[in-house]
């Protein structure tokens, strides 16, 4: 598929209205989509069915509108309507015969009859033909989320997820099976929501095309895949302005009916009276005898009749047109669009539709597909971040956020709030809470209706302003009720929230041993940092309490997959991604791959109880299998991209330090591993981290020193500015000639090392290692005389605990964790970060006093078994886990 | 951080901060206060913040007793915002609350402000 195919999306939805008494003027949003958009379209997809034409038009019903075109009453009232607007139609036939109005109030006359058989035929259920075009192929079903709210402005996961579960609940017992995509309700996107939408087995969405040109990394073309594997179609802006667009865009076209001139205004009110709302509310009927011209104000009266033969030749020429466009096109072209706009604003448009798949048939130079099929068809859309956005004005959620309507959102969140706290147990419940399920689905219901996207939308216009008000406050008014086990007032449409609440509830947490799935990018012997180290000891300290560790991370270059059992530990490691230009794009591959695998391993290792995932690295993983299997996700944060470079200078570090911010919030507890760190992520999350400091484990036999001359000073560590190797070589110059240094380890700055070595006349006097092992790196550190971390940041630090377990005195920098880590002049010496004449004074110090570098080691020992000990590490753990499924309780 | 909006409760009191475009947050709390209240917004991306926050990236404004929602605009897209209200206690701004972060659209739409009428359903 590289040539253009066009992937034509309508939206079906009607804010949810169901008179229970007289009719209300808003029921008529419904009686008037019904006639002049699903029925005009279900002709059109019929014929060319009949043709042997298939659109793949991909077709959203909403749930509220399921409900009320399943409503068999309310479909009754809509045949009842239909018959006295055809009643309406057929005297102003009469009335007009001969004049310039003939033929349009003819073709009225007559389509609503037509309109009024298709429903007799149909016994007033237009779902079913519907299902039936899907099963034909013609077209692709998928719904909408819940009550049609904006996800990304409710407070709570919990009710985002009852909305998508509730719609797909819905949709399901109409058509017996579960959409692979879901219209996000005013296409309102926002990061993490993708890992929601995943987990109810959402595999594509839509958004407008400007959050997918804002997508970071930047990608090409008008589909992506967002860090939770959700493929987001972007609107195509060009080719759906030229149908939405009411001036430049084909609807404005003279040739076609005016939407705004009605016979419902224009005819004296005693002739028009029988057909009207209380036989005196003025509104629509349908019968539209004009056509788009005289704009202006005042202008109205001087429209030219409507000439529907006319208006069907335009309909020919704007689709030749619009296929023309599309065939100078490549690749997919996503035209999502309110389905209402066709037919009912647009009442040319379903035959415009019609048109189009004609001639798309007829020529095959542009083929048309629906998303689920352009993905199985093998598309792998890149991966990329976009940013919030909506489909509205603006395309932010202005429209929603407003001065016309900002008073609902205190009231709605508050009532969210209460809804959960309730269904919890928590905060004040009754006695018999959990809510029985009358209550729950009364207060639910009342709950998702209040929080419907077309109430405070429409609180922004001056047509039915007043309803939408009154609507919220019912809505709300029976939710409270409802909440105070008063009795239940059911909405008229109640949802199916017990079930659903029941189905994104959080899984029952484990009575005895866990099984904890630990995601980490690096593991032994694959160690970038300490990370890798630190999960390794970690897991093996909870397997030494009696608990199951699994640990997922990806294989080393040129690696094999594999999977082995280490200390205790199932490690499997999955095939590293290929290297990309972006390294971000790298990381949410390497997160969608550590994801599918725990989802296929789970399977085989049993279920897991919880996802420990470390650092942002793993984040996203973490993210997704927290929302797929519903249980907790502790994240251990070790350091802070605005630590590792001082400051967020680039789009790269803005996106990660977003990334880390980002799964702070999601997580149910973050660790930090010093205080240091522990207070940066408070202040750019605000979520508060438990501190569980890094461990080591105490060698167990005494290593042979490094058999040297003179005496020495060793660092180990990357050969990174933040590391401050810089620092020490310096601090070196001030020392006697016979003191030397050696360096190990490797990174970008080992040349500009050598030649500051050189430059200050220690080339002789210091030693480049690079890497060594354990074993290495413990000979080197017996026959020093102290251990050096002079770092300018560090998390944790550490190297600093493993110059301690080596017996060897450590001087650190005073920054970070190693402030934590040593006490000066206790259990180990302070510099100033950054000094060498610092970091000279107390080398010096440690040259010419045996008791007290005696004196520090015995210090140092002590605090290793009683600080940083991993068995008591790995319980500290163990004790943030259970206050997790404590709280869930 | 799923969403547009971050609410937190505590002690009968609420205070929420929502995003309604790249420029601008809508904040409301409850419960009113008799006394003024001092509401601080924190840029929290790391990056250079907009001249109306002060070295740190912080804004402070006081809010007249009574009030309980505000729109706090002239912000930056695609950066992450806390807020937080609270009282002026020893020359020192004392949170009673604290909501976020939420994050403003990046790169909002070219053309903004040119977009051809909007067609909905209602």
């Amino acid at each position: 598929m590289t040539g253009p195919t066009l992937m034509l999306v309508l939206h079906a939805h009607l804010p949810y209205v169901n008179p229970s008494g007289a009719e209300i003027l808003e029921e008529r949003w419904l009686y008037e989509a019904v006639t002049e958009t699903y029925i005009p379209l279900l002709w059109s997809l019929q014929r060319l069915l009949a043709e042997g034409i298939r659109p793949r038009l991909t077709l959203s019903l909403s749930a509220p509108l399921l409900a009320m075109l399943g409503d068999s009453a309310l479909m009754a009232r809509c045949r009842a309507h239909v018959a006295r607007m055809a009643e309406l139609g057929a005297r102003e036939a009469t009335r007009l015969a001969g004049s310039d109005l003939a033929a349009a109030a003819e073709f009225h006359r007559q389509r609503l009859l037509e309109v009024g058989a298709t429903l007799d035929r149909s016994g007033n259920d237009l779902l079913t033909p519907f299902g039936q075009l899907a099963q034909a192929g013609s077209i692709a079903l998928i719904t909408a989320a819940g009550t049609h709210p904006v996800l990304p402005l409710l407070a709570d996961d919990r009710t985002r997820r009852l909305q998508i579960e509730v719609a797909l609940q819905i949709f399901e017992q109409r058509f017996g099976f579960r959409p692979a995509g879901l219209w996000l309700p005013e296409c309102a996107y926002a990061p993490g929501l993708d890992h929601l939408l995943a987990a109810h087995g959402i595999r594509w969405s839509l958004t407008d095309d400007a959050a997918v040109r804002a997508a970071y990394p930047p990608v090409k073309g008008a589909v992506l895949t967002t860090p939770g594997g959700v493929a987001l179609f972007g609107r195509d802006q060009a080719v759906t302005r030229q149908v939405w667009d009411s001036r430049g865009g084909y609807p404005g076209d003279p040739a076609y009916r005016e939407f705004y001139r009605d016979q419902g205004y224009d005819l004296p009110l005693d002739e028009v009276a029988p057909y009207l709302v209380e036989g005196w509310v003025r509104s629509d009927t349908g019968l539209k005898f004009y056509r788009v011209t005289a704009h202006g104000p005042g202008l109205m009266g001087q429209k030219e009749p409507y000439r529907p033969a006319e208006a069907a030749a335009q309909v020919a020429a704007h689709a030749r047109h619009f296929v023309e466009r599309l065939k100078e096109r490549t690749g997919p072209i996503v035209a999502p669009f309110d389905a209402e706009l066709f037919g009912h604003w647009w009442f040319e448009g379903p035959a415009w539709l019609e048109a189009v798949w004609r001639l798309i048939a007829s020529e095959g130079e542009v083929a048309v597909a629906s998303p689920d099929e352009w993905l199985a068809a093998g598309w792998a859309p890149p991966l990329a971040q976009v940013p919030p956005a909506t489909w509205g004005a603006k395309g932010d959620f202005s429209v929603w956020v407003g001065p016309a309507n900002d008073q609902i959102w205190p009231e709605l969140h508050k009532a969210e709030r209460a809804f959960w706290a309730v269904v919890e147990g928590r905060a004040g419940a009754p006695p018999d809470s959990p809510l029985s399920p009358p209550v729950l689905e009364a207060a639910g219901s009342a709950l998702l209706l209040a929080q419907a996207s077309d109430l405070p939308f429409i609180m922004t216009g001056q047509t039915a302003v007043q309803w939408a008000e009154r609507e919220f406050r019912t809505h709300l008014d029976r939710f409270w009720a409802a909440l105070d086990q008063q009795a239940p007032a059911m909405p008229t449409w109640k949802l199916p929230i017990a079930q659903a609440v029941v189905a994104t509830a959080p899984k029952t947490p484990p009575d005895g041993a866990l099984h904890i799935l630990m995601l980490s990018w690096e593991f032994p012997p694959n160690n970038v940092g300490g990370l890798g180290r630190h999960v390794h000891d970690l897991g093996k300290a909870l397997v030494g309490l009696g608990h199951r560790v699994s640990v997922l991370t990806a294989c080393m270059p040129g690696e094999r997959p594999d999977e082995e059992r280490i200390a205790g530990m199932r490690v499997r490691r999955i095939a590293r991604p290929p290297e990309t230009d972006s390294f971000l794009a790298w990381v949410y591959q390497l997160n969608r791959s550590l994801q599918q695998e725990a989802l296929a391993w789970a399977n085989q290792a049993g279920p897991f109880d919880l996802v420990h995932a470390h650092d942002w690295l793993a984040g996203q993983a973490g993210m997704g299998l927290k929302a797929a299997w519903r249980v907790p996700l502790v994240a251990t944060i070790h350091a802070l991209e605005q630590g590792r470079n001082g400051s967020i200078n680039s789009d790269l570090q803005a996106a990660i330090h977003e990334e880390e911010i980002r799964l702070a919030q999601t997580t149910d507890q973050v660790i930090t591993v010093s205080e240091a760190m522990g207070k940066a992520v408070a202040w750019y999350s605000g979520r508060i981290p438990t501190v569980i400091y890094n461990g080591i484990d105490l060698p167990g036999t005494v290593v042979a020193a490094e058999a040297s001359p003179d005496p020495y000073f060793f660092f180990i560590g990357r050969l990174v500015p933040e590391k401050g190797v810089q620092v020490a070589i310096e601090a070196l110059s001030h020392l006697p000639p016979t003191v030397r240094l050696l360096v190990a380890g490797k990174g970008p700055m080992e040349a500009e090392l050598k030649e500051q070595a050189t430059r200050l006349g220690l080339a002789a006097r210091v030693q480049f290692l690079g890497r060594v092992t354990d074993v290495d790196r413990d000979r080197y550190l017996a026959g020093a005389v102290a251990g050096l971390v002079p770092s300018l940041y560090e998390p944790f630090g550490i190297v600093a605990l493993e110059v301690m377990a080596a017996g060897v005195p450590v001087i650190v920098s005073e920054t970070g964790g190693l402030r934590e880590i040593v006490t000066h002049d206790q259990n180990g010496l302070r510099v100033y970060p950054g000094d060498p004449h610092s970091l000279a004074i107390q080398m010096k110090r440690l040259l010419t006093d045996g008791a007290l570098k005696r004196r520090l080691v015995a210090a140092a020992n002590r605090d290793l078994t009683e600080r940083f000990g991993w068995s008591q590490i790995a319980a500290q753990t163990i004790q943030v886990y259970k206050r997790i499924f404590t709280k869930s309780l | 951080m799923t969403g547009s909006a971050a609410v937190t409760e505590w002690g009968g009191g609420r205070l929420g901060v929502m995003v309604r475009s790249a420029q601008e947050l809508f904040i409301y709390w409850s419960p009113p206060t008799a006394h003024s209240l001092i509401l601080q917004l924190k840029d929290l991306s790391g990056r250079p913040a907009s001249a109306l926050l002060d070295g740190t990236g912080r804004r402070e404004r006081r809010i007249p007793a009574g009030q309980t929602s505000i729109y706090v605009g002239a912000l930056l897209p695609g950066h992450l915002y806390e807020v937080a209200i609270g009282e002026q206690r020893e020359g020192a701004f004392r949170p009673l609350m604290e909501a976020g972060p939420v994050q403003t659209p990046w790169l909002p739409r070219e053309g903004e402000g040119r977009s051809p009428e909007l067609y909905h359903r209602s």
